[in-house]
């Protein structure tokens, strides 16, 4: 059954450190791999990865 | 474009829940649905302003929000022995906008979860007549929950059915690592900020 689309509701601001244009490109490039190709990239990437962002403490346990 | 367009109030909805990494699988669920509906998700993590108080931070945010979702399934007594206020507070703060406030703010419209059905009449009474939503922390309910509350409150017809959000969701759940991987990130401490920004562009993938 047809749907009408939803229009997408974005911030005016972008609240993180990642450009918004980086982050699609990503998705794009993630979405159109196979289930092989997206083990392979996570189970490398797992061995290296760095946190580039400080990691936010949770306030009164929020 | 025509696919996105920035938020006014009447697109936001505010998340009052835990931000720990037990509530973690559940927070992401509803960030997604809420997004993938055709909303903007609003937390009190998304601005950090060292010259605002976290309570007036808040403030400003539910009065911008017309929407409110509001966790009350994580109250119980923290390793301190004291009972978590935050969420039932917050809440409060929420419908005294609805009741007390201007035309606007009289628009507001919440869901309230909480773990177990009627758990809550044990500790907020206040509540009853009020009908919150037992999620049984389960993140696929809280997107049917989500999705279900938005489009009886919003009256939009463009908001998907629940199996098209899980369905979606599932999806986006497994793609996640390795898109996080490939954005330099580990999956276990993905900033809020950064999760949001790519939820956004994965829903925006799917409409394209």
């Amino acid at each position: 059954m047809a749907t009408r689309k939803i229009t997408l509701k974005t911030a005016k601001k972008n609240q993180g450190s990642l450009s918004r244009a980086r982050v699609q490109r990503v998705v794009a490039e993630v979405y159109a791999m196979s289930r092989a190709e997206l083990q392979a990239i996570t189970t490398k990437k797992s061995e290296e990865i760095l946190l580039t962002v400080p990691v936010r403490k949770a306030v009164n346990g929020k | 474009m025509d696919d996105i367009k920035i938020a006014g109030s009447y697109d936001t909805v505010f998340i009052n829940c835990p931000f720990d990494a037990l509530y973690q699988p559940m927070l992401r669920a509803i960030v997604f649905a809420v997004y993938r509906c055709g909303f903007l998700p609003v937390t009190a993590l998304d601005t950090d302003d060292g010259t605002e108080t976290r309570l007036l931070k808040i403030i400003r945010l539910i009065e911008r929000c017309r929407y409110g979702i509001h966790d009350l399934s994580r109250i119980e007594q923290s390793s301190g022995n004291f009972p978590r206020f935050n969420m039932p507070f917050e809440l409060g703060i929420f419908f005294g906008a609805r009741y007390l406030g201007d035309k606007i703010q009289r628009n507001k419209n919440a869901l309230i979860f909480e773990r177990v059905k009627f758990t809550y009449q044990q500790y907020i009474s206040d509540l009853n007549g009020i009908d919150p939503k037992a999620h049984n922390n389960d993140p696929f309910m809280a997107i049917q929950l989500t999705s279900d509350w938005l489009r009886t409150a919003s009256g939009r017809k463009t908001i998907p059915g629940h199996v098209v959000l899980k369905t979606e969701y599932q999806e986006f759940d497994e793609k996640l690592p390795a898109i996080i991987a490939k954005l330099g990130f580990a999956i276990s401490d993905l900033p809020l900020t950064e999760y949001r920004t790519i939820a956004e562009a994965a829903v925006r993938e799917k409409l394209v």
